[in-house]
């Protein structure tokens, strides 16, 4: 069986998207050495990578090859909205397709499609989104509603939500696989994604030593409004109001948009000498930063799994977050769940973690324990069952 | 006696002129009724010259000037194909640098032919002028500006052609008329105009819309096997910022939601290839009882539809002005739409708004509008008052004129 394979997003900062590429590709790789497969970085009509030749995964494995690569954009852009009669052809044939990137192929004749399904934040909050991004993000889940063979959703909750959006698709043409926390699985050495050197890199650990294990707080994602920043520092303002002595507060995560006045925000509330805004950070520092925070912070507003609070989990740290979309799904009752939109209860959430240290270690046992439930071992040989009953 | 020259080349026999077809002949019909004192020659092309004929009065004299439709969408200059072949094989910094290059270059704007005609004013109701001539003043309307707001919902040709005409223009024109106020602060951030020469006149022409006759309206709805009261109309072309995959999407939610209701969707707009894609869409989702794709229609038939449907729906994600909506309440109807862009601007509070991002918005809003007879008078009401607000035909035939006689006065 030939396995076209969409890594577009896997090169640069990686966020959501591509860590799951990512980690599914390494653990295919792992799993699997009879099938082939073709990876393409350039793919789909939106999403471009301009350093992908210097990102592409260097892999030790025969039957991983680079397929179909575009030069520029343009040409990428015209080859996937506008297929060539020899589409497939150009493609290497493959018997699958598996889309990573929201956008879905719509030419595909012989070959099945396979569509990683995240979520659909951008029907119900709109503004949280590029427009550009956002009409690209609902094209591509709008074709894989009528094109896709199979989807894979990475909760039940994003799997829900496509079925109610897209009612006429059918249930059983869509499984959850669920991801899993990368920290958990020290073997890759079949497959390592290229160590991008970010200039920021450095700063992040430089400024991630200077903190005192167990006495900050800590947050990951992306510096974005869907991540509810706003409320959170609001949260932490009012902790603060209540116990001056405060543990510092650690923001991970690369500056989204709409956040330009987001500085503005911290010395508005009073907070510019307790926040530290750390940038994006790379898995080395993430990893201590998980391990050594007071607990770990996620007030999300919309998330289709959540990566970043499995991930904080699976290092044992005490999970406070949100009690909508797929959160509760992920986290069970291993963390501190809350309504994203009330800060107060933030504030409530942290006092109570600082007063109770018994909480504390119960949480941190029970998430650890949760963490242990999602494998990407267990996904790698999920998805590959998919790919081998389609292809029959 | 002042003699005005109209530019209608970029006039087309088939319907890819959108709502600005309307518009344009709309007001040439009202525009010398109300300068009887004027000439006027209407510029065309070949295709479209003896489809004005009806515009033929006393003042009014038609001149055609041109083979083809101006190029709006016909074979790009070489130019611009060499510049789609290194987009597409060029690397990245090679390309950049011959875009730069090309930036430098682009401020000078190809030369246009001079006027045919001896006029006192040129007016260009689409935009780009095909031609100009340095001592006759010249007027265009802009009516959106949606290829530097949206660059992505147009292909390279589009926006090729959009920039040239828009810049042409700008460089050329005395004034430039836009349709909202939503569109003039757009010119005026993206032009070096003065605010006193970019000036709003909203399209309001509907006064003159009559309803077909009974025959006429029954014979249509039978042949598309129409009810009427049963279907909601959205009339617009293909473009992809008219949004028709979210207007499906949301169609279907509401069906599975209420599947006792009859509901069916009618779209307009000239057929091409994404109106094809929109189609298989509909199929795959089972839908294809539901939406009827009528293709491009006369007037009258549009008029039809205006007449017989329950509301209109108008789920765009961009509109400079939004013609339909207002068309839809002079023949009574309710209107539901997109609360994006120009459009709350102009229908003001006579619609039921939704936010055309959310399908979940729509759906309710279909729902209200098949269920809720009191919203639906309410509507109707509101839409009256709207277009009253908005002003009649001669008014905005004066607004122009004044606007003409402005650019007169300064030559």
């Amino acid at each position: 069986m030939r396995i076209g394979f969409d890594v577009s997003t896997i090169g640069g900062m990686k966020t959501g998207c591509g860590y799951f590429t990512d980690s599914l590709l390494s653990h295919l790789a792992a799993l699997d050495s009879q099938n082939e497969y073709l990876l393409y970085p350039t793919f789909g009509d939106h999403y471009w990578q301009p350093d992908w030749r210097k990102t592409f995964p260097h892999l030790h494995r025969s039957n991983f090859k680079l397929g179909l690569a575009h030069p520029t954009y343009t040409a990428m852009q015209s080859f996937w909205s506008d297929p060539p009669p020899d589409f497939e052809a150009q493609l290497g044939n493959p018997h699958i397709l598996h889309a990573n990137n929201f956008f879905c192929p719509t030419a595909a004749r012989a070959a099945r499609v396979v569509y990683t399904l995240y979520d659909l934040s951008f029907i119900e909050h709109p503004d949280y989104t590029l427009e550009e991004t956002r009409v690209a993000a609902f094209n591509g889940v709008f074709n894989a509603s009528l094109y896709a063979d199979h989807l894979i959703a990475i909760s039940h909750y994003s799997r829900d939500h496509f079925l109610q959006t897209f009612p006429r698709c059918a249930p059983e043409k869509i499984d959850v696989v669920y991801p899993a926390s990368r920290f958990l699985t020290p073997d890759r050495s079949v497959y390592n994604s290229a160590r991008v050197k970010f200039a920021k890199t450095g700063q992040a650990w430089n400024a991630a030593r200077a903190l005192r294990a167990n006495e900050f707080w800590l947050s990951v994602g992306t510096l974005e409004p869907r991540k509810n920043h706003d409320r959170l520092l609001q949260g932490y303002a009012a902790l603060k109001a209540s116990c001056p002595q405060i543990f510092p507060l650690v923001l991970v995560g690369a500056r989204g948009w709409l956040m330009d006045d987001f500085e503005q925000k911290i010395i508005s509330l009073g907070l510019q000498n307790n926040v530290i805004v750390l940038g994006y950070a790379d898995d080395f520092t993430l990893h201590w930063l998980y391990q050594n925070c007071f607990a770990f912070l996620y007030p999300s507003l919309f998330e289709g799994f959540g990566l970043p609070v499995l991930e904080a989990m699976s290092l044992g740290a005490a999970v406070i977050t949100s009690n909508v979309t797929s959160l509760p799904e992920i986290v069970g009752d291993a963390g501190i769940l809350l309504d994203p939109l009330r800060a107060d209860e933030i504030a409530q959430a942290m006092q109570s973690l600082l007063h109770d240290s018994k909480l504390r270690e119960q949480l941190k046992t029970k998430a650890f324990e949760r963490s242990q439930k999602f494998s990407w071992d267990t996904a790698a040989r999920q998805v590959l069952k998919i790919y081998e009953s389609l292809a029959i | 006696m002042p003699h005005i020259a109209v530019d209608l080349t970029p006039l087309r026999a088939d319907g890819f002129n959108g709502g600005v077809k309307r518009y344009a002949l709309g007001l040439l019909r009202v525009l010398p009724q109300h300068a009887p004192q004027h000439q006027w020659t209407l510029l065309t092309a070949a295709e479209t010259h003896g489809e004005l004929a009806y515009l033929d009065s006393l003042n009014v004299h038609r001149l055609c000037v041109a083979h083809k439709v101006t190029p709006r969408q016909t074979t790009p200059p070489l130019k611009r194909r060499l510049a789609n072949w290194s987009a597409a094989h060029l690397p990245t910094p090679a390309l950049n640098a011959l875009k730069s290059v090309y930036r430098l270059a682009r401020q000078t704007l190809p030369a246009l032919p001079s006027l045919p005609v001896h006029a006192d004013l040129l007016f260009c109701p689409f935009t780009g002028p095909a031609f100009y001539s340095p001592r006759t003043p010249l007027v265009c309307v802009t009516h959106d500006l949606q290829y530097l707001d949206r660059p992505y919902f147009f292909d390279l040709e589009t926006r090729y052609y959009r920039d040239l005409h828009f810049r042409q223009a700008i460089r050329f024109s005395s004034h430039v008329i836009s349709d909202s106020d939503f569109t003039r602060r757009l010119i005026l951030k993206h032009s070096p105009l003065d605010s006193a020469q970019v000036i709003t006149i909203p399209i309001s022409l509907y006064a003159q819309v009559t309803p077909p006759p009974v025959n006429d309206v029954e014979s249509f709805l039978r042949r598309w096997q129409l009810a009427r009261d049963c279907f909601l109309l959205y009339p617009a072309n293909f473009w992809r910022h008219k949004n028709h995959e979210m207007l499906l999407t949301a169609l279907a939610m509401y069906i599975a939601a209420y599947p006792e209701s009859r509901v069916r969707v009618v779209c307009t707009g000239q057929p091409d290839k994404r109106m094809s894609q929109i189609q298989e869409a509909a199929s795959r989702m089972n839908l294809a009882d539901r939406i009827i794709f009528t293709g491009f229609i006369s007037d009258q038939e549009l008029n039809s539809l205006y007449v017989s449907c329950r509301a209109v729906i108008f789920p765009s994600l961009y509109e400079g002005f939004g013609l339909p909506v207002l068309e839809g309440m002079a023949f009574g109807k309710p209107v539901v739409c997109g609360s994006l862009t120009a459009l709350p601007e102009v229908v003001g509070n006579a619609a039921l708004f939704f936010d055309p991002r959310q399908p979940r918005e729509i759906v309710s809003a279909i729902h209200r509008v098949m269920s809720d007879p009191l919203l639906i008078s309410d509507l109707v009401e509101r839409g009256r008052k709207r277009l009253t607000e908005l002003g009649d035909a001669t008014q905005m035939t004066k607004n122009y004129l004044r606007v003409f006689e402005l650019a007169m006065s300064k030559k």
